[in-house]
């Protein structure tokens, strides 16, 4: 049985039935004008468009390559946020080539692919200086500086090797590592905003941390000053200011101190010396009990509040030992330690 | 080597250089792809090319009607097409020498 040759409306319509498993606007977008380009077709020559073209069902197979760029008939649809994202990127990325400026920022971005993989090398070997408790925008020693250099040239290698990428979950892993590598980079970029800022903790969980901007330290050894008059007189809620004006902190939480917060009342003026000092044991950082007091009753210990901090200057009286009395508080304070503090307090990590 | 497997790598830079020299309807591109040496080319492949740069943004498209036959939709490149062109034809350009550096001494 023969059949007679199709029209450009009847081979056209097989072609749509072939693509039936398309989205229907997708198919429409794609078939938008076939039957004016079929006819076209036909119109030029007398052989039938089975012949000139093929069966309806292979064009539409071609059609689906070219369109989709896909050889397969049978497309694995991977829907999703994550494709729509990745669609939305594509054309975003089509339209502004519309832009001279984006043109000429996509032209040389490849350019600055090499840079990029410096930098990754050294945000990632700087990232684990911090994980060990070396952080800063810059290693401060040599084995730092190895551990970066080998890093960076890592990266450079791993950039220099495009073919990494062919595999698919090589591709994945990559990016992913990109991605954080540039996360890091913001962090690390965004922290040095504010180099000042200190990371200042009460010895109360109600207190919490708090960030203290703009104040000045005086270094990793001292966390108390104790202040006296020529005299030899103790001081009390001396406010010590540096050149600029900033308040002097410390962080006698990194000593096994806490500053003792009082129940009733402001909490006590980090930059108010000396400060009322807790010891919660060398070495043991305070940890929150729940349902404790994480204050200080200001009532029968004297010692809680900032005025009587000083119990330590009995034995810095002499006031030719007052430039040392940074070794006195350790064991005369713990006769002031109460337990409310030294179990309150904060739960974070020290900063310096 | 089948030529096809070559051409569908650069379906679209033929079909973008095509046009870049003026505008043109589906059926003239497949022609004019023939005549200037492409044989092989797949009607599909062109309908179906010029149908996803359109949708991709780099094509502009117009009806004219026709007193003999049917509408024709006429393509042409704005901008992005145009942007396209010549990122894709400076790959090609390098993908090119240096295949004909490797082939420099093996071609008889």
């Amino acid at each position: 049985m023969t059949k007679p040759p199709m029209t450009p409306g009847e081979y056209a319509d097989a072609v749509r039935a072939a693509l039936a498993d398309l989205p229907p606007d997708d198919r429409e977008e794609l078939l938008d004008d076939l039957d004016d380009h079929l006819a076209e077709i036909a119109s030029e020559s007398g052989m039938p468009l089975e012949e000139r073209l093929g069966p309806p069902e292979s064009y539409a197979a071609e059609l689906r390559a070219a369109y989709g760029g896909r050889p397969t008939t049978t497309r694995p649809r991977r829907g999703g946020p994550w494709a729509w994202a990745t669609g939305l990127i594509r054309a975003a990325h089509g339209r502004l080539l519309g832009l001279p400026a984006y043109r000429e920022v996509v032209a040389f971005w490849p350019e600055l692919r090499p840079a990029w993989w410096l930098v990754r090398g050294y945000v990632v070997a700087l990232a684990l200086l911090g994980m060990i408790g070396r952080g800063g925008p810059i290693p401060g020693d040599l084995a730092g500086w190895v551990l970066v250099v080998v890093l960076a040239c890592g990266s450079v290698w791993l950039g220099r090797r495009p073919r990494l990428r062919e595999r698919r979950w090589r591709r994945t892993l990559l990016t992913g590592a990109d991605a954080l590598a540039a996360l890091l980079l913001l962090v690390l970029l965004t922290s040095w905003d504010r180099p000042d800022a200190q990371e200042v903790t009460f010895a109360s969980p109600q207190m919490g941390r708090v960030w203290v901007d703009n104040a000045a330290g005086l270094g990793d050894e001292v966390y108390n000053i104790l202040p006296y008059a020529a005299d030899g007189t103790p001081l009390h809620d001396v406010r010590l200011y540096d050149q600029d004006g900033r308040p002097i902190i410390v962080n006698p939480e990194m000593f096994g101190q806490s500053v003792i917060v009082p129940c009733e009342g402001e909490p006590p003026i980090r930059n108010a010396y000396p400060l009322p000092l807790s010891s919660f044991g060398a070495g043991e950082w305070p940890r929150p009990k729940p349902g404790g007091p994480g204050c200080v009753p200001t009532g029968p210990t004297p010692s809680a509040s900032p005025s009587a901090a000083p119990s330590v200057t009995p034995s810095a009286a002499d006031a030719s030992a007052t430039p040392s009395p940074s070794a006195e508080p350790g064991p005369s304070e713990s006769g002031s330690a109460e337990p409310g503090p030294s179990e309150s307090g904060s739960s974070g990590t020290p900063k310096s | 080597m089948d030529s096809s497997q070559l051409l569908k790598g650069v379906l679209d830079l033929a079909v973008l250089a095509v046009l870049a020299e003026r505008d043109g309807y589906g059926y003239d591109v497949v022609r004019r792809l023939r005549e200037a040496g492409l044989e092989d080319i797949g009607d599909a492949s062109v309908y179906g090319t010029l149908r996803r740069l359109f949708k991709a943004g780099a094509l502009t498209s117009y009806v004219v009607a026709s007193d003999e036959g049917p509408h024709r939709k006429y393509y042409g490149l704005n901008d992005v097409g145009r942007a396209r062109l010549a990122s894709s034809a400076s790959t090609w350009t390098s993908f090119a020498a240096t295949m004909n550096d490797l082939l420099k001494d093996a071609a008889p």
